[in-house]
Formats: C-alpha cells, sequence, structure tokens
C-alpha cells in the first residue's frame, strides 16, 4: 500500500468511527419533552393539521404514511424545496452543489464494487471485460458530477463572500470547510482537465486504491485532491457538514413525533425514572437536589 | 458578535423608524414615531445595550468579583444546558440544532421579527444562536487556541451576558424559522433554552412572566392575581350578565364532581374578555354537554407561562392542572381559547403527565366544530354578517397542527369569513407570542407594537383592504387569549379601531351570537 493510500484509509477510519460516534451520542440522548412542528409529513391526509382536530382523539384510530415521510425527504433531498422557497439565491447554487456530490457518490460507489469484482475476476483467471465496460460506462456520471460539484461550491464560496447577511454570519470555520471542498473539487477538475480527459485515469486509480496497490503515475492534481479528501473525511464529521445524518433524528425524533405518549410505554418508564432523578439547577425557586417529582409537586419558594 | 462584549449601552444597534418596513394603507400619522428610548435615569440602572429596549431590566454587577460570579454561575448553566441529568427535557432537540446548522440564513427570510425590522443583523434568527454556540465553544469546548483558529473571539462578560439575555426575548417562539429550514434547525428552540438558563440557573426572567405569572399563578391561583374567592364573584357576575343579556338562566358549573369536561380557560378570559366564557357557558348548556369549571388554585387559570422560559414551572403548571382534574374525577380536561395553554397541556407537557396524572386532554376548537357541523346548535349565520378574518395563533396551527375545526365553524357561522395571507401553518405571529403580549415594561411595549407586530397589523390590513371604511365593521377572530391581547394593543395603538373599525374577539363568541334561541350577544 502507498502512504497515499494509507492517509486515504486512516481519514476514511476515523470519518466512519466519528459519524458512528455522533449517530450513537444522538440515539443515546434521553427522551425529550414534544416539540412537533406542522404540517407533519407523517400525517396522512390533505390537510397540514394534525391527530388533534379530532375530538377525543385517544379513542380514534391514527394514521401515518410512510410513503409521505419519504416524499417530503425525496422533495428536500433533490430538489431543496425549502431553499427555493425561502432562499433562492442559495439555492441556486446549493442544488447543483449537492447534485453534484451525490453523483459523484454514485460514481465512486459503482467503482468500489467493479474493482472488487475485477480483482476476483483476474485472480480466477477469467475475463474483466463486463466490469470493465461497466465502470467506464460509469464515467460520464463522475464527470458531470465533478463539474457541478464545482460550479456549486464556487457559487456557495462567491455567496458568502459577497452577499452582507451571509458574510456577516460566516465564520472563519465554515469558510475553511467550503474553501476544503473547493480545493478538493478544483483539483480533481484540474486532473481531468489537463491529465485525463477520458476519465480513464481517475477510474484506475480507484481501483488500484480499492486493491490496495502502490498507485503508479498519479498525476500532482489527483494526489492533492486525495490528500485534501481525506482531510475533509476526518474533518466532516466534527461539523455541520455531517448534517444528513442529524436530519434522521431531527424529522423523525423531534418535529415529526407527532404521537401522544403511550402509558405502560418504555418512554414513558424511561421519563418516570428521570423524574426520579434530582434537579441540579440552582435558582431559588427549583428545589435543588429534590428529585424532578417532589421539585414538580411543592410549590415555588 | 465581537461587539457583544465591549458595547455597554453604547446604543450602537437601536431600532430607528424609518429603517422599519412600511405598513400599507395605514392610517395618516399613526406610525411617524419610533421607539421611545429608556429615560437618563433608566439609562443609569438598566442595560439596553442590545437595542435600546429592554425586556428584562437587568442592572449590571457593581463590582468585579460579583460579574465573575455572573460569569460563573452562567457557565455553570451552560453546562447543565447540554447534560443528560439536568436538560433531558430539550438535550437532544437543543444539541441536533446548535450541532446542525449550516448558517445558510434561509430562516431569516421567514422571520416575522427581522422582516419587520427591514432587515436589522441582530434579530436574524441564527444571531443569538451563533453568541450560544461560540460562547459554548470556547468556554466549554475544550480548546481556546481552536477556538481563536476558528475566528471564535468573543469574551464572555456581563454586557455579552445582558445582550444574549435581551436577545433571547426579541424571539416570539412562533418557530416560523424552523419550518423554513431545509434541516429543520430551530432557532426558537434555542432563545427558549437560553431563557431557560437564565431563568433555572441564575433566576433570571421578566417579572411579568415569572414573579407576577408562573409563580403568582401557583400561589395565588392565577397569573391574574385573582384567588378562588374572586373568581367566585367573576362567575356570579358572568351568570348575572348572562341573565340581563339573554334574558335566560345560564348556569356556569363550577367543581361538578364526574362532569364529562373540565373546561380550563386562560384566566384573563374572565377578567378582559368575559364575553368569551359566557359564550362557551351558552354553547355547552344548549348542546347538553356536561362540563364544568374547577374553583381550585390554578384550576379556573389555564395558562402555563413555563412554556416560555422555565421547564420547572412548565411541569408543576400542568401536574397542577391534571391534579384538579383528577380530583374532580372529570373523563377530560378541554383547554379554552388558548394557543399556549393548549400547546404546553396537550402536547408539552404531554411526557411529564405519567401514570397517575394520565388523563385525557384537548383543545376547544374540535368539540366546538362537531357541534356547529353537526348541527347540535341552532345558528342563524345571518348574525354574523360583517368581515370576520382569521388570525392563526402560532401555538395551536404551527405548533399543535389544529387547523381546519376554526375554518370549518368560521364557514358555518360567518357568511363573510375571509383568510389572512399567508395562513394555516404558514401565519405569521401576532408579535405577542412567547409572553410578549403581557410585557409592557419600560419602552418593551413600543417594540412590541413596532416591530414584533408590525407584519400582523399589515396583513390585517391587506385582509380588510376592501373595506377600511370606518362604516363597515369589521372583526378579527383571534381563537388566542394572547394572540387577542396582542391584536387588541395593537390596534389601539395604529388606531385602526377608531380610524377603521375593526374589532377583534374569540370564535366561541361568533358561534353564540349566531345562536337563535338566544339574542345576539355581540
Amino acid at each position: 500500500m502507498s502512504l497515499l493510500s494509507a492517509v486515504f484509509y486512516s481519514a476514511l477510519f476515523l470519518f466512519l468511527y466519528a459519524t458512528a460516534a455522533r449517530i450513537a451520542r444522538y440515539a443515546k440522548m434521553p427522551p425529550h419533552l414534544r416539540w412537533e412542528l406542522y404540517p407533519a409529513a407523517p400525517e396522512k391526509g390533505a390537510s397540514e393539521g394534525s391527530y388533534l382536530e379530532q375530538q377525543e382523539w385517544w379513542n380514534k384510530p391514527r394514521h401515518r404514511s410512510r410513503l409521505a415521510e419519504l416524499r417530503f425527504q425525496a422533495i428536500e433531498m433533490f430538489l431543496f424545496h425549502r431553499c427555493y422557497v425561502n432562499n433562492r439565491g442559495i439555492w441556486r447554487f446549493t442544488l447543483p452543489f449537492h447534485w453534484g456530490l451525490y453523483l459523484l457518490t454514485c460514481w465512486l460507489l459503482i467503482q468500489f464494487p467493479c474493482s472488487g469484482a475485477a480483482f476476483f475476476l483476474e485472480t480466477l483467471g477469467r475475463t474483466t471485460i463486463f466490469v470493465d465496460r461497466a465502470a467506464s460506462l460509469a464515467r460520464p456520471i463522475g464527470i458531470v458530477g465533478l463539474v457541478l460539484a464545482a460550479y456549486g461550491c464556487t457559487g456557495l464560496v462567491l455567496k458568502r463572500l459577497t452577499d452582507r447577511v451571509l458574510r456577516s454570519a460566516t465564520s472563519r470555520s465554515d469558510f475553511f470547510g467550503l474553501f476544503l471542498i473547493l480545493g478538493i473539487l478544483f483539483c480533481w477538475l484540474l486532473s481531468w482537465g489537463l491529465f485525463d480527459r477520458s476519465f480513464a485515469g481517475a477510474t484506475r486509480y480507484v481501483r488500484e486504491l480499492a486493491e490496495f496497490a502502490p498507485l503508479p503515475g498519479v498525476n500532482p492534481f489527483m494526489i492533492c485532491g486525495t490528500v485534501l479528501f481525506s482531510v475533509f473525511l476526518a474533518y466532516m464529521p466534527f461539523t455541520y457538514m455531517a448534517h444528513a445524518f442529524a436530519k434522521y433524528f431531527i424529522f423523525h425524533k423531534v418535529v415529526w413525533q407527532d404521537a401522544p405518549m403511550a402509558q405502560g410505554s418504555e418512554t414513558e418508564r424511561r421519563i418516570e425514572q428521570l423524574l426520579g432523578e434530582p434537579v441540579g439547577w440552582s435558582a431559588s425557586h427549583i428545589n435543588k437536589g429534590a428529585s424532578w417529582s417532589k421539585t414538580v409537586s411543592s410549590p415555588p419558594k | 458578535m465581537k461587539e457583544a462584549s465591549h458595547l455597554q449601552n453604547s446604543l450602537s444597534h437601536t431600532v430607528e423608524a424609518r429603517d422599519l418596513i412600511a405598513i400599507p394603507y395605514l392610517p395618516d400619522g399613526v406610525d411617524g414615531k419610533g421607539i421611545t428610548p429608556l429615560s437618563k435615569e433608566q439609562l443609569l440602572r438598566i442595560d439596553c445595550s442590545f437595542d435600546g429596549v429592554t425586556a428584562l431590566g437587568l442592572s449590571a454587577p457593581q463590582s468585579v468579583e460579583e460579574e465573575e460570579k455572573l460569569v460563573r454561575s452562567f457557565l455553570d448553566g451552560l453546562r447543565k444546558l447540554f447534560q443528560p441529568d439536568t436538560n433531558w427535557t430539550f438535550l437532544q432537540p437543543l444539541t441536533l440544532t446548535l450541532d446542525n446548522c449550516a448558517r445558510c440564513q434561509t430562516c431569516t427570510n421567514a422571520c416575522p421579527i427581522y422582516i419587520a425590522s427591514g432587515g436589522k443583523e441582530i434579530y436574524r434568527p441564527t444571531y443569538r444562536a451563533d453568541l450560544l454556540r461560540r460562547i459554548k465553544q470556547k468556554y466549554l469546548g475544550g480548546s481556546r487556541i481552536w477556538a481563536r483558529l476558528a475566528g471564535n473571539d468573543v469574551q464572555l462578560n456581563w454586557t455579552t451576558i445582558a445582550q444574549l439575555a435581551e436577545s433571547a426575548y426579541r424571539c416570539t417562539l412562533c418557530r416560523r424559522c424552523s419550518q423554513a429550514c431545509p434541516m429543520g434547525i430551530d432557532n426558537g428552540l434555542v432563545a427558549r433554552e437560553i431563557r431557560k438558563l437564565l431563568s433555572q440557573e441564575l433566576g433570571i426572567a421578566p417579572r411579568e412572566l415569572h414573579r407576577l405569572g408562573t409563580v403568582k399563578q401557583l400561589t395565588v391561583g392565577s397569573s391574574t392575581g385573582m384567588n378562588p374567592m374572586a373568581f367566585a364573584d367573576i362567575k356570579e357576575f358572568m351568570e348575572d350578565d348572562l341573565k340581563e343579556r339573554t334574558g335566560k338562566q345560564i348556569e356556569i358549573p363550577v367543581d361538578q364532581q364526574g362532569a364529562d369536561v373540565l373546561l380550563l380557560h386562560n384566566a384573563g378570559e374572565f377578567i378582559a374578555w368575559p364575553e368569551n366564557p359566557e359564550a362557551f357557558a351558552v354553547i355547552l348548556n344548549a348542546a347538553g354537554i356536561s362540563w364544568t369549571l374547577s374553583s381550585r388554585l390554578s384550576g379556573y387559570d389555564g395558562v402555563n407561562y413555563g412554556a416560555w422560559y422555565d421547564d420547572i414551572q412548565l411541569a408543576r403548571i400542568a401536574a397542577t392542572h391534571a391534579r384538579v382534574a383528577i380530583g374532580l374525577d372529570v373523563r377530560r380536561i378541554v383547554v379554552g381559547e388558548c394557543g399556549h395553554a393548549t400547546k404546553a397541556l396537550v402536547v408539552t407537557a404531554d411526557s411529564l403527565l405519567t401514570g397517575p396524572l394520565r388523563i385525557n386532554r384537548e383543545s376547544c376548537l374540535p368539540l366546538l366544530r362537531d357541534l356547529v357541523v353537526k348541527d347540535a346548535l341552532h345558528l342563524d349565520p345571518g348574525r354574523n354578517d360583517f368581515a370576520v378574518a382569521l388570525h392563526d395563533p402560532c401555538n395551536l396551527v404551527r405548533l399543535s397542527g389544529i387547523v381546519e375545526p376554526q375554518r370549518q365553524i368560521l364557514q358555518k357561522v360567518c357568511p363573510q369569513y375571509r383568510e389572512m395571507t399567508p395562513n394555516r401553518t404558514n401565519n405569521y405571529c401576532c408579535g405577542g407570542g412567547s409572553g410578549f403580549a403581557i410585557m409592557s415594561s419600560a419602552n418593551f411595549m413600543d417594540w412590541r407594537m413596532k416591530v414584533a407586530g408590525r407584519l400582523k397589523v399589515s396583513q390585517i390590513l391587506e385582509t380588510f383592504r376592501d373595506c377600511l371604511d370606518p362604516g363597515i365593521k369589521k372583526y378579527v377572530c383571534a381563537p388566542c387569549s394572547n394572540c387577542k391581547a396582542q391584536i387588541r394593543d395593537l390596534l389601539s395603538y395604529y388606531q385602526l379601531d377608531k380610524k377603521y373599525n375593526i374589532v377583534y374577539g374569540g370564535l366561541a363568541e361568533l358561534v353564540a351570537n349566531a345562536m337563535t334561541d338566544i339574542p345576539p350577544i355581540l
């Protein structure tokens, strides 16, 4: 394995570990008080409302629609509808940027299994012509993804530099993340433009990475892009750029919770446990040290 | 944001009248002046460095030691905000918001206060969240060097705390920002959690919400100061008033054991708008519903200001309401026309009412809708033949999902019913949310009228633009006590009541007014 491969795989390992840790941190947090927001996509029906629109709702069946949830998520993921409605200036760049990332990810997800299959077939002494063909057919996806992502990222950076409101709201670390991505994309664009117009080099590069091969003849922009990408992989789980995973919790555990606490449920059991814990706040109207239950049943001092 | 630490009463972000957005169709001469500045004497005592306005009336520490103690307490509170044993109530939603905001500012275009102010930077929904984020990163994040590299140079001192505190009371918690956000980030929640840190750790909260609000409700019986004896007097007054107005003896039951419904009004209704609880009495009696009010401590006041600033007070009041209902052995609690009271008891405190405190709770709107739509009442919509516009209370609509029942009622009893734009879950806040409707100290009322309520005034005038003639009666229907208070103040402040004959009221009054078995009550 080359040094470059080692850097990449170390960063990938860190990315996977840190992302898993972040997801676990959110998942392990205690049950919270209800904090819904409507319209909640899973609520079936044409109205924007909730089950609370029914009198004696506790006696009525509640219908949730998984399809409606998926439809909402698909519209947001692929069309960025909320951004389109409320922030058209950003939408013009964030849409192609994210589409570019999706296409690049698709390209990588095709390359890695093709590489693994090719390695396996070669070991068996079989032809790899079909696997190689599949990998090469995916090249336009990679090229289009690269161009879209670079265009979108450039637009986002320029928008944040030139828009008064965005400029004042964007911190140094926010700019660092954006410039890092821009650096990666431009390195890869230059690698494609100057050394690898057919994208065959990139395809071969991913294959050699997947096979832990020594990576001979890689151009300097590809090296630079890979190093920057490795930095990005290691850095991303510690920033807001890992929001894709957080969205599951935000929507499914908070704003779309949209259900009363069931009596006798695990949630009720956990909350009763929490109500038995001491209150740690110090203001004078709170009995610090007494349990939540005791504090709640006593008047303020 | 760096400035937050260094500007004490320098008033560099004051709200100027010329910056505010124009309100269409306003009568001439009613919007000329800006926000009244604090007097010299007030400026000596009170910090208003955030924007020249004060909601909290905070005074600067008198010594360096006092300031250091305050900063330490603040950091203790900040730590507790992110620990599962102290803030289990909102840890997950708060952490998700602070960790994942991309600062894209999509939320700013949805914030009515930001829009009304003409785009004032300090009213951006992300402003206070970013300040809190930076403080947390620098002082709880572990590495000050990394904080500096990241461009985080906020200093935590008295001025920063005072400005953060005031900024938390420039948000009505309407959560329109969260609705607009592609990721569901909730900057309204951040404002609430900052308020919670201040109240539960430092004991800082507006007196209208705490000492004269939740504490009074729990000790005297009502945030209005009404004790059980005064409530009994008001109940008698309402029955006498109903007899005078309708010619009928309409009883208002109190403490009826085993009734189907415990009706929980915002106690402000009894004092400021008794026609609303009277209307409920007429409607429920005519429909043959078994119902009761309660005279027990806090049992006649459905408000729960804790929903806006303090989880302990929220829990105390919700538990008290549940205990009152269980003590009366009623089948369900029905919350009257009050948005935050509905949301607090039916939604937010749902998880807190475990075991024996579990009792069925719902809004009054589905009950009223079913009575109207299923013809349980004899109604003549011709009695409400004037322009009626529906205001959508945030707590009922966007935060609890109760959207259509009030519309179904108005479509049946008001032939000239019309919608505001935007409406339903896209509504604009009245500007009185999160306690603002009852906060009028110093110059906060001015800010509430000129900034917080500005978009709502614009909306009301736009909705009635074709009938602004003062000879034509126009009614803003607000099925929420806090919204009514704010709209009352807005109509008076901008002289829309006198100049355009725009009045306001609740929903039950319109239903009762349409009932043919009594004379019109409006």
